[in-house]
């Protein structure tokens, strides 16, 4: 089992932010290995299915998922039904001076999916891709802040 | 005082004129050196002008007109592609300076003037030529104009001269001068070099000029720097009037010139000064050798070479026949220009001397402005001086053009009836007293050499009686009177005086001098009760240590003489010492009986009570002891000299000790390198042993408070001192053990816990602590010898220590025959004779040699040895009475070039014969030879010393192929370590010289061998060892599994190694380590090991930078790894570090980054650790170049500046050029393949079947493959492999996502023409780079590009951008 964490800042109410990151339809908008999304059995909420497409590190994999808590502005907790492997993930918010914090967890299970990348290097990879589309969210957010203001 | 100096700038120019193959040479020498004022031509003047004179106004008008009316006045140089191009400019402004020199005395002035009037020109500048003016007084000023020699020759300034004169005169000149020939020139030249006649004229310079001497070896006062500085003196001289008129005189008798007299004498001088019998002058000739030249404005000077032979056997008169045949030789070449004769005849290059010659002789003598004759002479006549349109003036002569050679003479000039002259010397190895002597001896020699031209020249002076006067008193050591008592008396009168003190530590162990005395005399009464007796032989093998010395000052009290045995040498070599020696016994300790089997009867000191061990002691069936001291002789008749002269008489001494009338009183045998291939034994009586003792404790003010460190072995005599001086003064002697002493940091810490004051040690060992990091002990007096003590070091010791002194001498004339203080200032000499010693420096005639000209030096006095032990033959060679420096005298031929300077010091100039001193040993290499020679499959052999390591170059017997480490183990059954050849190159033959005697200046640069396979290093650990290895060893690549010694390492060496990977890694690996583990790979899994508890940094330093230079930064490329940069790093040009940063995943596991602004971020906070601020030079090979384009991007950000950043065929990180998103199994694939680049190979494993096998499978399939393929080792470290792999992996990742935005940077990008995949001309960086693009084709295809032979071509290609580079601290 891998353990990746990862917090990051978005400039916007926890509530905004659960909005943008905790719905799985908005995973293709700012995660760039996120390739399509699909809601299979109605809108996000505590019992939604959906169906995800990653391009990860050369591999293209497909996974049905279930959200297992979601609490808008405070937390939304998922895990894996179906697919190559098998991975629980956890978005937690609170509010700070800045807008929101987001703690990012995700406990995989990759088995041999990724041959012999080693875990460490796996964890890395995940970790860098949420940095960086954090990253990149955030100064989206704070571009759109900027073009009202 | 104010400085004016007008601006000398160009207009735009005309065509460029081709300009003469002088003119190349002597612009390439300025490019060398921008400073070199050495071809400065220069005339100075005082002139007085009358207050109504215009003759400074019209002197600048009539500068101004010839400035503008000769194109050759206003010409420069620029690079051009093929070397220098030449340019005219149509307007350029006379260059003249005005200093108010009004306040400075004469002294300060001149110092000024000359001064200024090496201030280098800038070629690229015109004019090439300035005048200055010194206002002295109102109305007065010293005039100087310098000229370039590039742009003119001395006739061209003397013609100038004559033009002004005439034009102020208001005169018609009696030249119509030219200043465009110098064009017509050049390029008549030109057409001349292409044609059949300079092809048949080089072919004879070939022919004449073939096997020249590699250098003229002449004897300087200081070493020869690497690359010769051009600085130089000059000291004037006057051949007497009634020696002119000789020269004249014999001139007309053999039908010769002056000038030929004076070169041939030149020839004997220089034969004297080197002692070579072939020797090369430099002479110059005008050039002109058409007459519309003669009015030319130019440079058209050209340089022959005369070779002179020197044969002392022949008269002056048959040699001058010889060099007037000799100068017509050379000057039937005077038309090929000097530069090009060294280009086409690429005679062997040495850069610390100038090429084929090394000492000039000019004959300068202008057929016109014969009136102004003294203004050209550097001593002038008081009342020289003339009136040139009311303008008086007067001669201010300047030295000019030094330091081109080692020696010039320029002669021509004449005063009153007598040649005047100049002797110019190179400052980098002769001080000016020197070159005063030398001036003086060349008008000597002349005036010898006039005065008897009939004689054969072995038997002319080469001095006079004032230089002979100062020999006898130099040369001669305070006179003592020496006690009677031996060395054992001698202790026992400490002991008496001072039982309780310390006499002898070692190993925890303190002896008293009671102690000492007992056992001394417990071993004597061992002896004795063996039926050891007065006169036998002894064979001391014993461990460094308290009971050693009691054993050697044990057998001494029983009479007889030790025969020392170091335990560390080869069985075979003891064996025959203790045979050769006839021992009658051996003194050893019973661990050490078993190391070496002998039938010897055998004492053992731990057990003395048990008495002799194996045979009895042999009936004594020696010859009696007479055969010792065999008879020496007289140059002519023979002389014997009995073994009393040694003894100083038998009978009863002081102690009342009976000594046998026929026994030789021997105190020792030592055996010492013997030509034969066998060692041959120095048989030193008592009283030379009590004389050096007792001189050295006078010389040194050894006292009872005093310690001495005893570093040496016992089979090298210097021992001696070390073991018995203290204790003759009633001090303390701390015995060190082998491994401390060849251990430069053990060593060091012994010396500081120990405390001791004094220690003698050769330079190689004091060189070895100082390469481990000791810094000098305050207290610590110091005595070095045995080799020659460099500068450098003599400067490093004098400033750590509390004294320094110099010691000298062979081991025939008792350990040491002179000492001195060394003042590094004043230079490196081996000091003064110590007491009842005598210095001889003698010719082969055995005569007295004059100062400044070497000799062989020979030592007479109390330290001489009996002879050599059984060999009167060669006793009688190297013992001899009755040479003529000294009659009555009975002297030791060293075999030592020596040479006294004119104050008096004695300079050792190594040896005369092939005996050589290596890190303190003496070598013949003769026995080293012989040795080898009896090596199966070895045909013939030679031996000589390179880089101070003995280098053994054979020739096989047809059909055998030995290989050097066979040979090297075979010569060590037999010789000691420090005998065995460290590089043994095998040849198809040896080079011979005319005569067929082996060439040993045409030996090849030894190519280090190794039987290994030749594997390039693989990680950063092995690369920083190979630099290492490759920076110690002057080699320039090794193969991993190279061992140390194998490729020309030893012991001392190993010391630099150890010490070097220390500070690399803080991993101690001991000397010993070093031997069993000798390979670059073996070192690495150590250094590893060892250095597991400290990583370390991603920066790989593949070489050193000079001092102040900042360095260039390498990244790594896809894979993480840095040993790709290595070739393209040997091919950059010196100074600038060359620091490569590698992935830190390659090391360590886990420590990939899979991001490429995280790595530049990492990288950079190494970088700023070395460089903390910019402008930074960064750049790489395929991905390097990305990441360094992201590391200048975040710099620029940080407020730094780069200077240069480059990509070495790196793609754009663009997505266009993003591969297709790749699984593991396609870039282990990719990895496979990559494995393959460096080796030359291909290795292609498909993805698909990398993704069947899937994991670990796939992985190991690769290593198999790779394995057999021969890229990677059979037992490859598999997890190094991995991290290799993972590092790889992360790279690929990091590509797949960074792509950043356009930058406002300078890239250049070195393109592989070759690479058949493609991605634009610019590779998508014109898509980012926001400054300026370039783009450099380089050959090779993305991979070859960096290995050879494509690597130097990259490299070249960047060389022009790594520029200036100035401090960073």
């Amino acid at each position: 089992m891998i353990t990746a964490e990862y917090s990051f800042d978005l400039p916007v109410p926890p509530e905004t932010a659960f909005a943008l990151v905790s719905d799985p339809e908005q995973d293709p908008v700012w995660q760039a290995a996120c390739v399509e999304s699909r809601l299979l059995n109605g809108p996000a909420r505590e019992g939604c299915r959906y169906e995800i497409t990653f391009a990860l590190v050369g591999k293209r994999m497909t996974f049905t998922v279930e959200i297992d808590s979601y609490e808008p502005g405070r937390v939304s907790k998922f895990h894996v039904l179906d697919g190559p492997f098998t991975y629980y993930g956890t978005y937690a918010y609170s509010a700070g001076p800045a807008g929101t914090t987001v703690d990012w967890t995700f406990d995989v299970e990759p088995g041999d999916y990724f041959g012999i990348m080693p875990k460490s290097l796996l964890r890395k990879v995940l970790v860098n891709s949420v940095k960086k589309d954090s990253a990149k969210l955030a100064e989206k957010l704070r571009q759109e802040a900027g073009s009202r203001s | 005082m104010n400085d004016t100096a007008p601006g000398a700038t160009g207009s735009p120019a005309t065509a460029p004129p081709r300009l003469n193959a002088q003119q190349a040479g002597l612009w390439f020498i300025h490019e060398a050196d921008p400073g070199c004022a050495a071809y400065h031509i220069v005339f100075g003047a005082e002139v007085t002008v009358d207050a109504e004179s215009d003759a400074a106004s019209r002197a600048g008008r009539v500068l101004d007109d010839l400035m503008r009316e000769h194109d050759a006045l206003r010409i420069a140089f620029r690079p051009g592609p093929d070397g220098p191009v030449q340019w005219v400019h149509d307007s350029v402004p006379v260059d003249v300076r005005g200093t108010d020199a009004r306040d400075l005395d004469p002294a300060t002035l001149r110092a000024r003037v000359r001064t200024d009037s090496r201030v280098p020109f800038d070629l690229s500048r015109p004019p090439l030529w300035r005048l200055h003016l010194y206002r002295t007084a109102e109305r007065t000023w010293v005039f100087t104009a310098v000229v370039h020699h590039a742009a003119a020759d001395f006739w061209s300034l003397a013609l100038l001269i004559s033009e002004v004169r005439s034009r102020l005169a208001g005169e018609t000149g009696p030249f119509a001068l030219d200043g465009t020939a110098f064009a017509a020139y050049a390029e008549e030249q030109h057409d001349f070099l292409g044609s059949d006649r300079a092809r048949a004229l080089l072919d004879r310079e070939a022919e004449r000029l073939a096997d020249v001497p590699p250098g003229l070896d002449l004897y300087g006062d200081r070493p020869r720097p690497p690359a010769p500085s051009y600085d130089g003196g000059s000291t004037p001289f006057t051949v007497p009037a009634e020696v002119t008129e000789a020269v004249r005189q014999l001139a007309r008798d053999t039908a010769t010139t002056p000038y030929m007299v004076l070169l041939a004498a030149y020839f004997v001088l220089l034969s004297r000064l080197s002692g070579q019998s072939d020797v090369l002058v430099g002479t110059p000739t005008s050039g002109r050798l058409q007459r519309r030249m003669r009015d030319a404005i130019g440079n058209f000077v050209n340089t022959v070479v005369v070779r002179g032979e020197v044969d002392e056997e022949s008269t002056y008169r048959q040699l001058l026949g010889s060099v007037r045949a000799r100068v017509l030789e050379a000057t039937r070449a005077q038309e090929l220009p000097f530069p090009w004769l060294v280009r086409e005849l690429a005679p062997p290059r040495d850069p610390s001397r100038t090429p084929l010659y090394q000492a000039g002789f000019a004959w300068d003598r202008l057929p016109f402005l014969t009136d102004m004759d003294e203004f050209f002479l550097l001593e002038p006549g008081p009342d020289a001086g003339l009136t040139v349109a009311g303008a008086a003036l007067r001669p201010y002569p300047l030295p000019q053009q030094e330091g081109q050679t080692d020696l010039w003479i320029e002669m021509g000039a004449e005063r009153a009836g007598a040649y005047a002259g100049v002797l110019r010397h190179n400052t980098d190895i002769y001080t000016a007293d020197t070159a005063r002597e030398i001036a003086a001896t060349f008008v000597t020699t002349l005036e010898t050499l006039v005065g008897r031209p009939d004689e054969p020249l072995r038997d002319l002076a080469r001095g006079d009686a004032r230089q002979l006067a100062g020999l006898a008193e130099w040369g001669t050591g305070p006179e003592r009177e020496l006690p009677a008592a031996r060395l054992p008396d001698l202790v026992r009168d400490s002991a008496r005086r001072t039982p309780d003190a310390i006499a002898v530590a070692a190993d925890g162990t303190e002896w008293d001098y009671a102690r000492l005395l007992a056992e001394t005399e417990r071993v004597a009464a061992a002896l004795r009760a063996a039926g050891v007796a007065a006169g036998d032989r002894v064979a001391v093998l014993a461990e460094r240590g308290a009971p050693l010395v009691a054993a050697l000052l044990g057998v001494l009290e029983a009479d007889a003489a030790y025969v020392p045995l170091d335990p560390g040498l080869p069985a075979e070599r003891l064996s025959y010492m203790a045979t050769d020696s006839r021992a009658r016994l051996l003194l050893t300790q019973t661990h050490l009986r078993t190391s070496w089997p002998t039938s010897l009867p055998t004492l053992h000191l731990d057990d003395l009570e048990a008495g002799t061990e194996g045979t009895t002691p042999p009936a004594r069936t020696d010859p009696p002891d007479t055969t010792v001291p065999v008879p020496a002789f007289t140059a002519g008749t023979a002389a014997p000299v009995t073994g009393e002269s040694g003894l100083g008489g038998g009978g009863a001494d002081s102690g009342g000790r009976q000594v046998p009338a026929d026994s030789p009183d021997l105190a020792y045998i030592l055996y010492t390198s013997g030509s034969t291939g066998r060692p041959k034994g120095v048989a030193i009586p008592h009283r030379a042993l009590v004389n050096l003792l007792l001189a050295l404790r006078e010389e040194t003010g050894f006292g009872a408070s005093d310690s001495l460190l005893a570093v040496t072995t016992v089979s090298f005599d210097i021992a001696g001192l070390e073991l018995f001086m203290p204790l003759v003064a009633g001090g303390r002697v701390l015995v060190c053990d082998s491994a401390t002493a060849a251990d430069g940091a053990a060593l060091a810490a012994r010396i500081e816990d120990s405390g001791v004051t004094w220690m003698q040690a050769t330079p190689t060992s004091w060189r070895m602590l100082r390469d481990a990091g000791w810094t000098g002990a305050a207290r610590l007096n110091v005595l070095c010898g045995g080799e020659e003590l460099p500068l450098d070091l003599a400067e490093f010791l004098t400033a750590g220590t509390a004294s320094v002194r110099n010691v000298y001498g062979p081991t025939e004339t008792t350990i040491w025959s002179s000492a001195g203080p060394v003042d590094p200032a004043a230079g490196v000499d081996i000091g003064a004779p110590v007491a009842n010693t005598r210095l001889h420096v003698l010719d082969p005639q055995g005569r007295a040699v004059e100062p400044t000209f070497p000799g062989e030096l020979w030592i007479g006095g109390d330290g001489l040895a009996v002879g050599y032990w059984d060999r009167p033959e060669l006793t009688a060679e190297r013992f001899v009475t009755g040479l003529p420096a000294a009659p009555g005298e009975r002297l030791y031929r060293t075999g030592d070039r020596a040479r006294w300077t004119a104050d008096g010091r004695l300079l050792h100039h190594g040896r005369l014969d092939h005996q050589v001193k290596l890190r303190g040993y003496r070598i013949e290499l003769a026995e080293v030879e012989t040795v080898v020679k009896a090596v199966d499959g070895v045909s013939t052999a030679v031996v000589v010393v390179r880089d101070d390591r003995l280098v053994c170059y054979l020739v096989p017997e047809p059909g055998a192929e030995p290989k050097p480490a066979d040979v090297r183990a075979a010569a060590a059954v037999s010789l000691p370590q420090y005998m065995v050849p460290s590089i043994v190159v095998v040849l198809d033959e040896l080079p011979l010289t005319a005569n067929k005697k082996i060439d040993r200046n045409r030996l090849p640069e030894p190519a280090v061998t190794s039987d290994a396979v030749f594997e390039k290093p693989r990680d950063a650990t092995e690369i920083t060892l190979a630099r290492m290895w490759t920076e110690i060893l002057g080699i320039p690549e090794v193969g991993v599994h190279d061992d140390f010694f194998d490729v020309g390492g030893h012991s001392l060496l190993a010391v630099r190694l150890s010490a070097a990977i220390r500070d690399e890694w803080d991993v101690d690996i001991p000397i010993s380590e070093l031997l069993r583990h000798g390979t670059v790979a073996e070192l690495a899994t150590i250094v590893r090991r060892g250095g597991q508890d400290t990583p370390r940094g991603p920066i790989v330093t593949l070489r050193e930078g000079g001092p102040g230079q900042r360095p260039l930064f390498l990244f790594h490329p896809f894979g993480g790894t840095v040993f790709c940069y290595v070739e393209l790093t040997r091919h950059l040009p010196e100074g600038r570090a060359v620091l490569a940063v590698e992935a830190p995943g390659i090391e360590n596991e886990g420590e990939a980054e899979i991001s490429v602004e995280a790595m530049a971020a990492r990288y950079l906070e190494h970088i700023r650790e070395i460089q903390p601020h910019g402008p930074y030079a960064l750049g790489g090979w395929c991905f390097g170049g990305v990441i360094a384009y992201e590391a200048a991007g975040q710099l620029r950000a940080a407020g730094e500046q780069v200077d240069l950043l480059f990509g070495i065929d790196s793609r754009a990180p663009i997505e266009e050029n993003i591969p297709e998103s790749s699984d593991d199994a396609t870039i282990l694939s990719w990895f496979a393949r990559d494995l393959a680049v460096p080796y030359g190979k291909t290795l292609d494993i498909p993805a698909e079947l990398l993704r069947e096998l899937g994991g670990e499978a796939a992985f190991d399939h690769i290593l198999r493959e790779a394995a057999a393929l021969g890229v990677l080792a059979e037992d490859a470290d598999r997890a190094q492999i991995l991290r290799y792999f993972e590092a790889y992996l992360a790279n690929g990742i990091a590509l797949q996502t960074y792509l950043p935005e356009p930058n406002d940077l300078d890239y250049l990008l070195l393109r592989a023409v070759d690479e058949p995949a493609g991605y634009g001309p610019q590779l998508g960086w014109d898509a980012l780079v926001k400054g300026a693009l370039r783009v450099v084709d380089v050959a090779g295809d993305h991979n070859s590009v960096m290995y050879p032979p494509h690597a130097a071509v990259a490299a070249q290609a960047i060389s022009p951008h790594l520029g200036a580079s100035d401090d960073h601290s």
